[in-house]
């Protein structure tokens, strides 16, 4: 530790995102070689199977603090599903729940102290927003058939503007899952940073001395902590919103 | 903090461009978290559209019906509180009634031999004081007569007394007679 | 004892009716989501950035297989721009939409939501009325 002090970074804020395979030395990482990403991902599958499967056993009228907490995911997403892509996507109901919770596990156990993010990971975010726009695109096209083309062609706008706007509306169609995917991505890996910094800053001004100056970054880290919760679950909720509204398009074509 | 640094150290010596770009970029290990965050939201999907959400749609189901069925029972336990508060006010209403009629007939009745008391007590009333009256009259008229005579006797006394030589006692008698009626 | 048993049944009422009421508009739902404007900020730039990209990136594409470096990829920057303010317009669109539909819809929703917290003041009015009847029942029994 005292090298890496020496080398003016105290702790480096980018490596709490680094990948390490759990068994083995880690010399090379092959497609299924079990590493700390994959630890996360399931230790959120088991949470939510913990939580949606175990708490809601008792199938109680009067419900228990677990079971009520599932209710209320499950009513949250309903909610959402039912507004916002409305009543005939219902069908799609399972997907974006499996989304959502997947997400806000992910986020939210990503904020236990030495913890991994599997979500803040461009490649997770990727595979996640490429499976919404490959799947919303072909359900587009199951309903619409061909006629989903029409998406893209304006209708409104002037003769001579319309294949101009028609390339602008196909870029923006691709632009969804990018855009889904870098928001997702960054705002979790961007939190988690800023918080290693203020954490790294607290240690080096302990480490400096200058102990109650400490607490300024240590103030600054509670006050980030809360706001990391806060967008561990927006993330989710505007990544599962989203999607709703992706759906809601290719259901209704606008 | 210290082992993940400590890890991180060995790590980094290990794979010496990890401290280097964003270890987000480094594609080396995408297969693997593509492959097994496939395999994850497989799993959960299937837990999840399989298990958990029936099971979840279902107890929220059965609520809504339990509570839906409580309140009309709740309902109607109120609609039957309130008949039996009508049926209730309404035999009130009826015994207090009854008890007004039996009031006003006890009162009616207690009347009528009041009244019948009363008329008896003025029928001897009026039969005393008739009684009376003859009595004084008979009494007045007795009084009269002797006084007629006292009169008529100290008439005659005084005549006798005064004019020895008239005396004509019939005389005497109708002028008292006349003077005193 | 009459206008009490009187008064706990307009209260049983109020109480079925606030029930009853509390269950219907569970199917209205709470409007479209309630992120912040900043979010939405946000969320904005990261559209345009990114329309940016996919824009440059589809030039660098055709560039890459027709053999004409800049020209495609400048042309594609400044669709992908475009696009990226295209969505960025439909998501202030949308935002708006929301506000609005948010602000017609609060009548509807505050008195819903008001119910619970406001339960003890119907029954209470209600019980104005169950009094005055049982003063009338009283002089009129007199």
């Amino acid at each position: 530790m005292a090298s890496d002090a020496n080398e003016g970074s105290f702790i480096h804020p980018m490596d709490q995102f680094v990948i390490k395979p759990l068994f083995g030395d880690g010399e090379s990482i092959s497609f299924i070689t079990v590493t700390n990403s994959t630890l996360w991902m399931f230790i959120a599958v088991a949470a939510i199977a913990a939580l949606t499967i175990l708490g809601t056993r008792g199938r109680s009228l009067v419900p228990s603090r677990t079971q009520s907490i599932a209710e209320l995911l499950y009513g949250f997403v309903r909610n959402m599903v039912e507004d916002v892509a409305g009543k005939g996507a219902m069908k799609y109901f399972p997907y974006i729940f499996t989304l959502f919770v997947f997400i806000l596990f992910c986020n939210v156990l990503g904020m236990i102290p030495l913890a991994f993010t599997p979500t803040s990971h461009i490649a997770v975010t990727v595979t996640l927003a490429l499976a919404v726009f490959i799947s919303v695109t072909v359900i587009g096209f199951v309903k619409h058939g061909a006629a989903f083309l029409g998406f893209f062609w304006p209708k409104e706008a002037p003769g001579w503007l319309r294949p101009i706007l028609c390339v602008i509306e196909l870029i923006s169609y691709f632009v969804r899952p990018v855009s889904h995917s870098v928001r997702l991505g960054a705002n979790m890996m961007a939190g988690h940073a800023v918080m290693k910094v203020f954490a790294g800053l607290t240690a080096m001004v302990i480490a400096g001395g200058l102990g109650p100056v400490a607490i300024l970054p240590l103030g600054a880290m509670v006050g980030m902590t809360a706001i990391e919760f806060l967008v561990a679950f927006i993330q989710a909720y505007v990544f599962a919103i989203l999607t709703c509204v992706y759906l809601h398009d290719a259901l209704h074509m606008h | 903090m210290a082992t993940e640094t400590a890890e991180e150290l060995i790590h980094e010596a290990a794979e010496p461009h990890a401290s280097g770009g964003l270890p987000q970029l480094d594609f080396s290990n995408w297969d693997s978290q593509i492959f097994w965050l496939v395999v994850a939201l497989v799993l959960l999907y299937f837990l999840m559209s399989r298990i958990a959400l029936p099971r979840i749609s279902s107890v929220i189901e059965d609520r809504a019906d339990a509570i839906a069925d409580d309140l009309d029972q709740a309902a109607d336990l109120k609609r039957r509180a309130e008949e039996a508060e009508v049926s209730y006010t309404a035999a009130l209403n009826a015994a207090r009634a009854e008890a007004q009629t039996i009031a006003a007939e006890a009162r009616a009745e207690v009347q009528k031999e009041l009244d019948a008391a009363i008329a008896k007590a003025d029928a001897e009333i009026a039969a005393r004081t008739a009684e009376s009256e003859k009595r004084i009259a008979e009494i007045r008229d007795g009084a009269l007569e002797a006084v007629e005579t006292v009169a008529t006797d100290t008439a005659q006394a005084i005549v006798a007394a005064l004019l020895p030589a008239a005396q004509d006692e019939a005389a005497i008698s109708a002028a008292v007679k006349q003077r005193v009626s | 004892m009459d206008d009490k048993s009187d008064q706990r049944l307009e209260r049983l009422e109020a109480r079925i009716k606030a029930a009853r009421k509390a269950r219907t508009p569970a199917s209205d739902g709470k409007g479209k989501g309630s992120y912040s404007g900043l979010e939405l900020a946000w969320r904005m730039v990261i559209d345009l950035v990114s329309g940016v990209g996919v824009g440059c990136g589809i030039g660098y594409g055709i560039d890459a297989l027709a053999g004409t470096l800049p020209a495609f990829m400048i042309l594609f920057t400044i669709l992908g721009f475009g696009a990226g303010v295209r969505v960025m317009m439909r998501s202030a669109a949308e935002y708006q939409e929301k506000l609005n539909a948010s602000e017609t819809a609060q009548p509807n929703t505050a008195p819903a939501t008001a119910q619970p917290t406001t339960a003890p003041v119907p029954a209470q009015d209600n019980t104005a009325p169950a009094t005055a009847s049982e003063d009338d029942r009283a002089s009129g029994g007199r």
